[in-house]
């Protein structure tokens, strides 16, 4: 009774299995194109996820200890969401502060031509 | 206080400099992409799988600089969603950025089939694939297999 079983089980595996492949078998989807596997898929993306924050607060000046620390503190989905929206994050600071900068390098550029003894006139 | 007047000019730049430095700077910060090609394709590969297409165009074309599957991924997102001219013109940017890439002419290839249209140049497309992969045995068959639908469909 159990081969007559497993002999229909393999029977049709054989014929779903034969089936699946001639049905989609003409287009090349892109992870055959790459060669990876749906199941490592996860690991790989933690991993990628990781080293692109990791490479963002490196380039916000952090040191190395800091960077394990917060990447440690973090659980998988917040390091995705944080990996979603990295060009997003950035380093404190706000836009007036770049206009009253903007403005005092103007200031400065016009003082400094009319300490060359040159006239700034806006006309 | 003629010494002042005379050297208001000074006086007024030393301020400023003083008033900047107590200012905290904005910063210019150089980005860099810590991936290579091969791993921006495998990340945007597996935010497609979950549905994050947006994600997975962003990652592929980030890849599609240095690797001309970028834009091969692109296509067949596209194609998945129906979108028969953005996948069309993304392979044909994949092809013409690495032309041994044979997915790509035999995906373009597929897509000629299923639209029914310019079926001689898909049947090239799909000789040339094959010609690509001759001694790859598993691409063989399914290109081989492009070839018999696109000549069933001819024949009709």
């Amino acid at each position: 009774m159990f081969r007559k079983v497993l002999a229909v089980y393999l029977a049709v595996a054989v014929f779903v299995i034969g089936f699946v492949q001639s049905a989609g078998a003409a287009f090349i989807p892109s992870e055959l194109t790459m060669n990876s596997k749906i199941e490592d898929m996860q690991k790989v993306q933690k991993f990628l996820e990781m080293k692109i924050v990791s490479q963002r607060l490196k380039d916000f000046g952090y040191s190395e200890k800091e960077i394990i620390d917060r990447l440690n503190s973090l659980d998988e989905q917040t390091l995705h969401s944080l990996a979603l929206k990295i060009d997003e994050l950035k380093v404190a600071g706000d836009a007036g502060l770049a206009i009253v900068l903007a403005l005092v390098i103007i200031a400065l550029v016009v003082l400094i031509i009319n300490l060359t003894g040159h006239r700034v006139v806006v006309k | 206080m003629i010494l002042f007047v005379k050297y208001f000019h000074f006086f007024i730049l030393m301020v400023v400099s003083v008033l900047i430095s107590a200012c905290s700077m904005p910063k210019i910060v150089v980005l860099n992409d810590p991936l290579t090609a091969e791993e921006h394709l495998q990340l945007g590969l597996s935010y497609e799988k979950k549905g994050l297409l947006d994600e997975a165009i962003r990652h592929y074309e980030e890849a599609s600089k240095n690797d001309a599957r970028g834009f091969l991924f692109i296509g067949n997102l596209y194609l998945n969603q129906g979108k028969h001219e953005q996948a069309e013109e993304n392979y044909r940017r994949a092809i013409k950025k690495n032309n041994k890439l044979a997915d790509a002419y035999n995906n373009l290839a597929w897509l000629y089939y299923i639209k029914g249209e310019r079926l001689d140049e898909a049947e090239d497309l799909i000789r040339k694939a094959m010609e690509l992969e001759k001694g790859n045995q598993d691409k063989l068959k399914i290109y081989e297999d492009t070839l018999d639908k696109i000549n069933k469909i001819k024949t009709k």
